[in-house]
């Protein structure tokens, strides 16, 4: 799932899609991440962002990115259980698999890691 | 019943004044507890302080407007009292606070019959009233601002 980040999203990022970068010399202000604390976004549960103004560390910055990328694919129960260990690895939220019947967001199953939400879990959750 | 969907940028005054109006209405309140997310110091406290409010605590794979998946959550029932709504009121600021690690999660209000009052699913900052005729005058004429739309 993750080739694009040399298989090592916590160390590598991709944002442009076109060549693995080293999260540790990410910079927050032109990475890409267009929900960090650090452009106005926000850590559901943290009320202003991980480590408040600061933003995110590379590490957690190269999970959120993974995040997103997610968002747009989905994942399946057991990469949901991958981005579930290491959001707790990495000290960012988690939250679910679950899903809201009948209300007008997540009625499919779906998990929020730090600020992306709504990541649909594809196939049958367990 | 009728249901009315709370705005989501319930001012704290405005969310204040709700808790007021549910204490009127609704017989107790619950909250949950999410393993998977860390629970801060304030969490520990307030479930100390509401101790003696309290009426059950169960494992729960769903509550109102959740349901989870492989997983569980402690869900907290407390009587709902002149003494457990000021530790509401001075609790949080805002209905869509309830959030972990700083507070429980999706503090909600039950009828006498355990029905949902006010449910609130707080980190989609959703949350949604179920009233019958005499409650919903009550508060569409005492607090129509709280109110954005009909569910």
């Amino acid at each position: 799932m993750y080739e694009y980040a040399f298989s090592n999203p916590m160390s590598y990022y991709d944002d442009d899609g076109l060549s693995p970068k080293n999260a540790q010399t990410y910079d927050a202000g032109t990475g890409g991440n267009n929900v960090s604390p650090a452009t106005g976004g926000s850590l559901p549960g943290s009320r202003g962002g991980l480590n408040g103004s600061r933003g995110f560390d590379p590490n957690q910055r190269a999970l959120v990115d993974l995040a997103k990328s997610a968002q747009r694919t989905g994942v399946t129960p057991n990469q949901s259980a991958t981005l579930n260990q290491w959001a707790n690895e990495y000290n960012i939220p988690f939250r679910g698999p679950e899903v809201h019947p009948g209300r007008p967001q997540g009625q499919y199953p779906h998990i929020h890691v730090g600020p992306v939400d709504h990541i649909k879990i594809k196939g049958d959750c367990p | 019943m009728r249901t009315l969907a709370i705005k989501k940028d319930l001012s704290t005054n405005e969310y204040k004044a709700l808790l007021v109006c549910l204490a009127k209405i609704a017989t107790s309140f619950t909250f949950v507890i999410r393993p998977e997310i860390k629970s801060g110091p304030r969490i520990k406290s307030l479930i100390e302080r509401l101790n003696d409010f309290l009426i059950a605590e169960q494992e729960v794979d769903q509550w109102p407007g959740t349901q989870l998946f492989g997983r569980t959550a402690k869900l907290f029932k407390f009587k709902l009292t002149e003494q457990s709504k000021e530790i509401l009121l001075v609790s949080s600021k805002g209905l869509f606070d309830w959030i972990q690690p700083e507070l429980p999660e999706d503090l909600s209000f039950l009828y006498q019959d355990d029905q949902n009052c006010l449910t609130n699913i707080a980190h989609e900052k959703d949350a949604w009233l179920s009233l019958n005729s005499d409650e919903y005058n009550l508060v569409l004429k005492e607090f129509s601002e709280l109110i954005i739309r009909n569910n």
